[in-house]
Parts: C-alpha cells; structure tokens; sequence
C-alpha cells in the first residue's frame, strides 16, 4: 500500500540537512496555480462523493436481496439470481467509477499533510496487524459489529471482496455469468461487511471533502506532495510486476492495473508540479524548470505506453516488466533530485 | 491508425529531424543543452521498444526515435561538444547499428554510452567555462548532469545561483561544483554495477548490459580521479576487469570492479556532509526493517509496497554507505567489512523472502555499528543537524498525529526531545539558561495557557493546539539560534562560564559548607568528616568526566537516560539531605546533641553517610557542567572560559566559606537555624530538581499550573517550576519540616515548664 509516512520520512530525511527555512511569499501565478490544483481536487472529490453514493445505492440493494432471505445466500442465489448476478456486475462498475474518481486525487490528497490520513483510510493504509502506516479507523457494521482498524476500503476490503478474492467474505460459489461454470471470482459476498465497507467509504470520501476544503493551499505542500509522491511510482510498478498481469505468472490478486493508480498519482504529482510549482521555479531557473516538466512527460508517457499496451493484451516478460519499472523509478528519482534543488533555491521546506 | 509504409518511413524520419534541428536551434541558441535531455529520453524509449518481438511497426519506431536522435545532436550539440563530440558521434552510430540490427543487448549498451559521454562533455565545457570565468555557459552545461538520488546534495546548485548573483568566486564555484558532481558520478557508478550484479542473477540480459554500459562511460568520466587515488595501474586493471565481466556477464565477474572501487572517495566529505550521511545511513537502515516486517509472511510477499520499499531503502542505505565506506575503513576497517557484509545478506535475504526476525537481526547490528563508529561525532557535531532536523521531525510529529497515530506522534516527540536537549540545550544553557528551559518545557508539560506536546499528545488531542505549540517552539528555536550563533566576545565567555560554575557549583558547596561548619561547630573532630567529604567530592569530580569520557568513546547515554541520572542523583541526594537538615534542625531546637555526636564521631555508616552526600552533590550536578563547558568551548575563547571558570569557582568558594566561617562567629543556636534553614531550603530546591529530572525523563507525568510564577530566577536558583507534581513534593518536604519544627516545640515547651 501507499507508504506516505515512510515516503515522508525519506523525503524529509534527505531534505533536512539541506534547507530548513520559511516559504517566501506565493506569487500570483503561483497562488493561482495552487487555487486550480485545489479546485481540481474538489471537483473530483464531489464526483468521487457521488460515485461513492451510488455504490452505496447498489450495495444496498444487495443486501435487501439477502436480507429479504434472511441472510440464507443458497436461497437468495435460488430464489433471485438474476438480480443479484446483475446487481455484482453492477457493484464491480461502480467500485471502478468510484476508485478511479480518487485515484485522480491520490497524488494531491497523500501528499498533502492534513489530508494523508484519508488516503490511508480509501486507499493505501494497512490494517491494525501492521505495524506502519496504519489506516486509523474502525469499520461500523450494518449488524452492529465493529472492525478495528481493518485496513484500508478500497484495495484492502471491497476490492477482494468484490471480485471474490477473499475467501474469508465468499458466502456462496455462484455462476453468475451463467455460463453452466464456477470460475474465479464468481461468488455471492457478505452482504453485512459489503454495506458498512460502502457506507464507510461514503462517510469518509465526504470527510475528505471537508478537509480539503478547509486546506490553505501552500507552497511547502505543494512541493513536499511532489517530493513524497514521486518516488512512489517504483512502487506501484513493483506490485504490478507481482500481480496477474505479468506473462506467465499469477500473483496478487487486483480487479484492475495497478497501472492506473500509477497513472493516478503521477498525473495528480504533475498537475501539483505544472500549475503550482512550476511558476516559482521558472522564476529562478526556467532550464530547470523545463527538465522537470520534461521528467514528468517522460514519466507519464512510459506509464501510458505501458498501460495502452496491457490494455491491448500485450504481455511482458519479467524482464521487460522490471525493465520498465527500473526506468520509471529512475526517471521519478531525478525528477525528485531536480525538485529537492529547485526548493533549495527558493528556500521551500518540505514538511513531515 | 495508419502505419507507415516502408517508403513513407524514411520521409517520416527526415521531416521529424528537419522539425527538431528547426526547434532546437531556435530555442536555446548558445548551448541548446534541452536536446541532450532529448536525447537522453529518446535512447531510452528505443531501448524499451527493443524488448517487444521484432515488427514491422516497432522498426518504425525505431527508425523514428534515431531520427530525432540524430536531429537533436545536430540542433547545435555536435559543434557545441567541441572535442568531446566524436566520442558521443562514435555512441550515436553504435545505437544506431545495434538499434536497426535489433541487438538489445548492444543497444542497451550504446544507450548508456551515449549518455555518459554527453555527460562527460557536458562537464568538460562547464569546467572550462567556470574556469574562465564564464558563469553563465558554465550554468548552462550544467544542466546536463545526474542528481544525487540518495544523499540530495544541492551544493553545486547552490553555489551556481551564488556565483550567477556574484556572490562567489568561479573558482570556489568550481570546486564545489566538482566535488559534488564526482561524488555523484562514484556512487552511480557504485550503483550502477550493484544493479549488474542483480542484473546477473536474474539472467537479465539487456538490463546487465545497460549498466555495464553505464558503468563503462562513469568509469571514463572519473578516471583522472581514479588514477589519482587508485593508481594508474589499478585503473587499468579496473578497466580490464569490466571488459571482463561484459564477456563473462556473471555476477562473479564484477565482483572484483565491485571490490576495488568499495574504498575509492573521490573527494574527502566535509565533517558536515559525513554526519548527515551517517544519519541517512542509519534512517535507511531503519526502514529497511520497519517496511519489511509487514512486507513478507511465511516466504510470501503479504503486503507487496511493504516489500518493495524495503528493496529500495537497501538500496539507497548501500548507496550512501558507499559514500561513507572510504572514511569508515580509515579508522574501523572492520566495521566497515562487517557492514558492507551485513548489507549484502540483507539483499540475499531479501530477495530469497526470508524471515523478517532475520532482517532485525541484520538491521540492529547494521545500525549497532554506525553508532559504534559516529555515535561520538554525531554527539559533538550536531547542532547543525539539529536545528535543521528539528522542524522536520516535528512536522512528522504533526503528520503522525493529524493520521490518528498518536503513538508514533509519540515516539516523534521524544525524537524531537533528543534532537533538541543534547545538539540545541547544551548550546544554550550557557547563554540563556530561561529560554532553554522554557523551550524544554514546551517538549512537555507546557505551561497553563498552552499545554506541551507531551500533554497534548498524551490526550490525543486537540491538534490545533500541537500546531500552536510547534510553532511556539519553531519562533523560540529562531531566538536559540540567534543566542547561540551571535559570536561571543572575551568577555561574554567570562561571564558565562562564571555564571556556569556558580549557578551549578553554589549548591553544593553551600550544602557542604554547612554540614562541615555544623559538624566543627559540634566539635566533632575534623578527621572525622575531612575525608569522607574530600573522596566523595574528588570521586564525584572523577566520574564526571568519566562519565563524560564514557558516553563519548565507549557507551550510548540517552538523553532521557542522562535526565534519569540526574532527577535520581538529586533525589536520593535529597533524602540524604533532609534527614541530615532534621538532625540538625533537631540540634537547634535542644534535641538529641549528644546522640548526633555520638553517631558521628562512631559510626562508620555516618561516614558514608557524608561521604555520599558530598559525591551525590556534587556529581548530581558535576556531568552535566562538564557538557556545558564542552558546548561553551565549541566557539568561545578558551582563555576567558578557564578565567571564568577560575571567577566563578572562588566565588562559589567564597560563598562557602562564609557559611563555613559562621560557625566560629555565631552561638551554636543561631548557627544551627541559620545552616538548618540554608539546608532545609536546598532540600527543597534537590526535589524539585530531582522531580524535574524524572519528568523530563518521561517516569513521571507533569501537569502545569497557572497560579505560581512562571519566572527564570526561580527555577535556575531555586528549583521552583509552575509545575503541580514538583511543588506538591516541595510543599511535603516544607511541611515536614514544618511539623518537625512544630513538634520539636511542643516537646521542648513542657521540658521548659
């Protein structure tokens, strides 16, 4: 998952010995800049907040289903199949709708101090067995059970829940291609867990909302989200190399590329870069400027290509996909070096 | 889309390289260094399109990336490069022949060559320039160059922009321009064949090549240096050797270039850039075990960021300890073997998914032998790491708490605390011993307005009021700084060191002054307490600097370790002292005189009884001076710190031996109740100071009040904190006292009768 906190310590690692000292003053294009990238999150934050609603709204209907059974899935699944295999295709749509509005603004919201928490809670924080970057929430229940601290909603419970790869939450193999076969994947999950899992994510994307409204934009964070958020694409590139998409292997399961989270975060780096960072460090240094916005096309480009690829069912071989990840890592490493020079010259602090 | 004919294909290339040469040449006119970075970025999207199964559509790919590399080299780089272009023109023709004959592995090669010897041109021509003193070419082939991905230097950045704004000499600019960008070079290319030996064992042909290739050209840049500091020789040798391993293309073949460059420094570190290394090291070597303890369950990988960022923090821990390796084998050759050794197995281990209680392992010994080998410089050198480091770990502090982690927030704070009391304290005691206690409350308890970190995490809460207290501590480190950092004069030395030795020694001379003037007075023989006083003082004295000398060389002495020591000196000093003052106390009311007298002209425990008492006294306090002075010394004239110390010690002395000296003016009486009082006051002022010390010591909680003065006076002189735990033990010892007294009185009143 998304180790902000570990990124953090990193960043500020290396940075600390270097400069220490107040932000000077926005300027305008660069207040405008940081007002477009916040407008930015918001915009996407309230489709997220919608998706999020209508989720709820098909989880829901799943759990009447089952309820209407009394929770017996063998007699639902016989009883109302046809709604209920409809209403999963319906649950999977949505949950990709909802997790791609946020992976647009996980770049901004894990980079950004105040609103990091809730990256961890959506998208990227462990359960409370580990030991780091914990997602510090308690999931409520419809039955009025209480998980504690169980992970992040997104990759941590619906997504395995969802697409069956979480045999703890299976409660019933069911054909619900009805292809006459039980493949991968087709199953009838907890409803229980399933509507206080989006009821969650409900809550919490709205509680995002809030925050990020009420974050001053700055310059410190806008440099310490690119610096922490950056590095991260080897990463994500690693876990893909992990997962079913790589020739020949089987791996973690994922509904779908990490590729996109990639191509999420990086966009949200290169939008924070191009609209609120760039004007301070064109100011002093225009050369400078332009081989990080060149780091980012370069970077953005090789996650794209690499993306159009898999969706047109290229495979890769191991060492293409570690390849691929090395040059992507080596790229962001020195678009990180140029952006730590660049807040050196303009004395920006990057912040813990 | 449309694909390109085979006979459109050329005609497609050619008009992209018209379009680039027409590009490039109009927008950077002088040094149109943006086509190396094009360059740099097309040779590397042709090596990636050489992993895909040969196809008509990937040789128009092809034939499109060497057409716009071509184009960019002849935007105006070819004639700019001088006579570091035919080796870049040699590069080029290699990628292009390997490239079209589909030879990736060629490629891949010719790819890193290509931009190694951009690079070396690149800095050829600005180091020209600097030495003319031509900033702005110099600035502008400097933006062809590779960062420090590990360390981040920023010094040649900086001291471009300084040199541009005419603030610094070219030459200096050179200098440090150069030294940065060889440290740069020898640690990629330390990096470089780290990845081919990787590369080796996963039979990763292509990679292999590329970093070989990449190794090849940093090897080329830096080999003046090399043949400086390895011989000419040993260069060649390195250089055969890595044709070698091209050939053989197993891990085994690098080893031995991996071998003789593990302790080549192309440049000495300054003691600065050195300890912030060893802090790097010892932060990534902490990461390595703290991502890895979550990233693998059983052999299996359970959470893959976990995992993958623990291979990156190895990464980048033996990429700094690469930095560092030269000096360390200077003065610990072992330690330097052992922990290139430890980081090794981290590797394998890694790789291999193994246990993470092995990992531990690796990593506590790893991080066991950098505090063994810069524990005693990071000590002594680090108050410019701290105030530097300081606001960093508190805005971790403030992420930790703002994500609900109240107990890493914790660990932060007491982080924070031990940047701040050894680096930052010490170096201000000296000078201005109210601010730094004020500071040191705010890492606490706070005060009744607004509470410390330590309150407020403790009650998780709110967070609004931890961001008021940062930035409380935030302005008072910028009032430290400025103390510490105005030089001092002669003058000013010597009113800080007096003002040391007379705020720390007065209290216990004036409690020994007393005890020996009462016990005189009682005509107790001076054989009897001369030397118990005389080896407690010489001992306490010894085994401060022992102490001192210890937790420099050969034991790691925590700052809230240090704290305990002091809090439980001065409270067992306290006991000792009270019991002492009661007897005394006693005396002037009639009491039991000749059963004190008695017991100390007899007893052998009274003896160690004083003699405890002298050593608690004074080695309560005796350490802790002894850092002051060391911090003083750090850049006041030394000559006026000893006549300060002189100054200050006499008058501590005099202090004493007025108070010795009552006992022959005074009656008895009056005498008693003047030292009883003087000692039942210094009792007082030993428990607050020992409560103080617990606190701050994290034993004991801290609660501060609103309604006692909050002043600097009554806290150095007196021990009087607004804080509710040390008054409530003062006002005890005061009412003991008090009921003593007035049971004393009542005793002696029918004895009167």
């Amino acid at each position: 998952m998304l180790h902000h906190h570990a990124r953090t310590l990193l960043a500020t690692a290396i940075a600390a010995g270097l400069f220490a000292s107040p932000a000077l003053a926005a300027t305008d294009g660069e207040q405008q800049g940081l007002e477009e990238v916040k407008q930015f999150t918001l915009t996407h934050n309230a489709r997220l907040i919608d998706q999020a609603t209508e989720l709820l709204d098909a989880v829901e209907t799943y759990a009447n289903v089952i309820a209407e059974h009394d929770g017996d899935y063998a007699a639902a699944w016989e009883a109302e199949g046809d709604t209920l295999a409809a209403t999963i295709h319906e649950i999977r749509q949505v949950w990709l709708a909802t997790s791609n509005e946020y992976e647009t603004i996980e770049g901004i919201v894990a980079g950004i101090p105040e609103t990091a928490k809730y990256d961890l809670i959506l998208d990227a924080g462990n359960p409370g067995s580990a030991t780091e970057d914990v997602a510090e929430y308690d999931l409520t229940l419809p039955d009025g059970s209480v998980l504690e601290r169980p992970g992040n909603l997104f990759h941590g419970i619906t997504e395995p829940m969802f697409w069956g790869a979480e045999p703890e939450h299976v409660m019933l193999d069911a054909d619900l291609d009805g292809n006459g076969t039980i493949t991968r994947g087709e199953v009838l999950f907890d409803a229980n867990l399933a509507l206080g899992a989006a009821q969650a994510i409900d809550h919490w994307s709205r509680e995002l909302e809030k925050d990020m409204s009420a974050w001053a934009p700055n310059r410190d964070d806008a440099f310490t989200a690119v610096v922490t958020m950056t590095p991260t694409v080897g990463d994500y590139f690693g876990e893909w190399k992990e997962s079913q998409f790589i020739n020949g292997e089987i791996g973690a399961f994922v509904a779908r590329s990490r590729l996109v989270d990639v191509q999420g975060i990086m966009g949200g780096c290169r939008k924070m870069y191009f609209e609120a960072i760039s004007p301070v460090v064109a100011q002093g240094d225009a050369a400078l400027d332009t081989s990080i916005r060149n780091g980012f096309e370069d970077l953005l480009g090789l996650v794209e290509e690499t993306y159009q690829r898999e969706q047109a069912g290229e495979r890769f071989t191991a060492e293409e996909a570690d390849a691929l990840g090395n040059d992507a890592q080596d790229i962001a490493d020195r678009i990180v070096a140029m952006v730590l020079q660049a807040a050196a010259k303009n004395d920006v602090t990057i912040r813990g | 889309m449309m694909q390109p004919t085979m006979t459109a294909r050329p005609i497609l290339a050619l008009l992209t390289a018209v379009l680039l040469w027409l590009g490039s040449g109009l927008a950077i006119a002088d040094v149109p260094w943006a086509s190396a970075e094009t360059m740099r970025s097309d040779a590397a999207r042709l090596g990636r399109l050489l992993y895909r199964p040969a196809s008509a559509e990937r040789d128009a790919a092809i034939d499109e990336r060497l057409a716009r590399l071509r184009a960019a080299w002849h935007a105006g780089l070819d004639a700019a490069y001088g006579d570091g272009a035919l080796a870049v023109e040699a590069s080029l023709e290699a990628l292009e022949t390997t490239a079209r004959a589909g030879d990736a592995e060629g490629a891949a090669r010719a790819r890193e060559l290509l931009w190694t010897r951009l690079l070396h041109g690149a800095q050829r021509q600005a180091f020209r320039a600097l030495e003319r003193g031509d900033a702005e070419t110099a600035a502008d082939w400097l933006n062809i160059r590779e960062y420090a991905r590990a360390s981040g230097d920023t010094a040649a950045e900086l001291a471009m922009a300084e040199l541009l704004a005419g603030r610094l000499a070219p030459s200096e600019a050179l200098r440090i321009v150069r030294d940065e960008l060889l440290g740069i070079h020898a640690a990629e290319l330390r990096l470089a064949l780290a990845r081919a030996a990787a590369d080796a064992k996963a039979a990763h042909r292509i990679q292999l090549a590329g970093e070989l290739g990449r190794a090849e050209g940093l090897m080329a840049i830096l080999r003046d240096s090399l043949e400086e500091k390895l011989g000419r020789a040993a260069t060649r040798r390195l250089e055969d050797d890595l044709a070698a391993a091209r050939q053989a293309r197993t891990a085994a073949a690098i080893e031995p270039v991996r071998a003789a460059l593990a302790d080549y420094a192309p440049v000495a570190l300054s003691d600065a850039e050195r300890l912030r290394r060893a802090r790097l090291l010892r932060r990534f070597l902490d990461l390595v075990w703290i991502e890895y303890q979550d990233g693998v369950r059983n052999g299996e990988i359970s959470i893959p960021m976990e995992y993958h960022e623990a291979v990156l923090f190895r990464g980048r821990a033996a990429m700094i300890f690469g930095d560092l390796r030269p000096t360390i084998a200077e003065t610990a050759a072992e330690a330097a073997e052992r922990l290139a050794t430890l980081l090794a197995e981290m590797d394998a281990h890694i790789a291999a998914k193994g246990d993470p209680e092995r990992i531990r392992t690796l990593t506590g010994e790893a991080l066991a032998l950098v505090d063994q080998v810069f524990g005693a410089e990071t000590a002594q050198g680090g108050y410019d790491l701290a105030v530097e480091t300081l606001p960093a770990v508190l805005d971790e502090m403030l992420l930790m708490a703002r994500s609900g982690d109240w107990r890493e927030a914790e660990m932060k704070r007491l982080e924070a605390y031990s940047w701040f009391d050894p680096d930052i304290e010490q170096r201000l005691m000296p000078r201005a011993p109210g601010l730094a206690l004020r500071l040191e409350a705010r890492f606490w308890e706070g005060s009744a307005e607004l509470p410390g970190l330590g309150r407020i995490i403790a009650a998780q809460g709110p967070v609004t009021a931890l961001v008021d207290q940062v930035a409380a501590i935030e302005a008072g480190l910028g009032d430290a700084r400025e103390r510490i950092e105005t030089p001092l004069s002669a003058l000013g030395a010597l009113v800080q060191s007096s003002g040391i030795i007379l705020r720390e020694g007065l209290e216990a001379v004036l409690i020994l002054a007393a005890l020996m003037g009462a016990l005189r007075a009682e005509g107790v023989p001076s054989r009897a307490w001369r030397r118990p006083v005389v080896a407690g003082v010489t001992l306490a004295i010894a085994g401060s600097f022992a102490l001192w000398f210890a937790a420099r060389q050969l034991i790691t002495i925590s700052t809230l370790q240090r704290e305990l020591l002091e809090g439980a000196t001065a409270l067992v000093a306290a006991a000792v002292l009270v019991w002492v003052t009661q007897t005394l106390l006693s005396r002037a009311r009639g009491g039991h005189l000749e059963r004190l007298r008695t017991t100390l002209r007899q007893s052998g425990l009274s003896v160690v009884g004083i003699f405890a008492l002298a050593f608690l006294v004074v080695f309560r306090e005796g350490f802790e001076t002894v850092l002051f002075y060391e911090a003083l010394l750090v850049d006041a004239p030394s000559e006026a710190v000893l006549a300060g110390l002189v100054l200050g010690g006499a008058g501590a002395l005099v202090a004493g031996w007025l108070v010795f000296g009552l006992g022959l003016r005074l009656p008895l009486k009056p005498f008693f109740r003047i030292t009883g009082v003087l000692l039942a006051l210094l009792s007082v002022m030993l428990v607050g100071a020992g409560i103080r010390g617990l606190q701050t010591a994290a034993l004991l909680p801290a609660t501060p009040v609103g309604w006692f003065p909050d002043q600097e006076w009554l806290q150095l002189w007196l021990g009087l904190f607004p804080v509710a735990e040390a008054l409530a033990a003062q006002g005890a010892v005061i009412a003991f006292f008090l009921l003593n007294w007035l049971l004393g009185r009542r005793a002696a009143a029918p004895a009167r009768a």
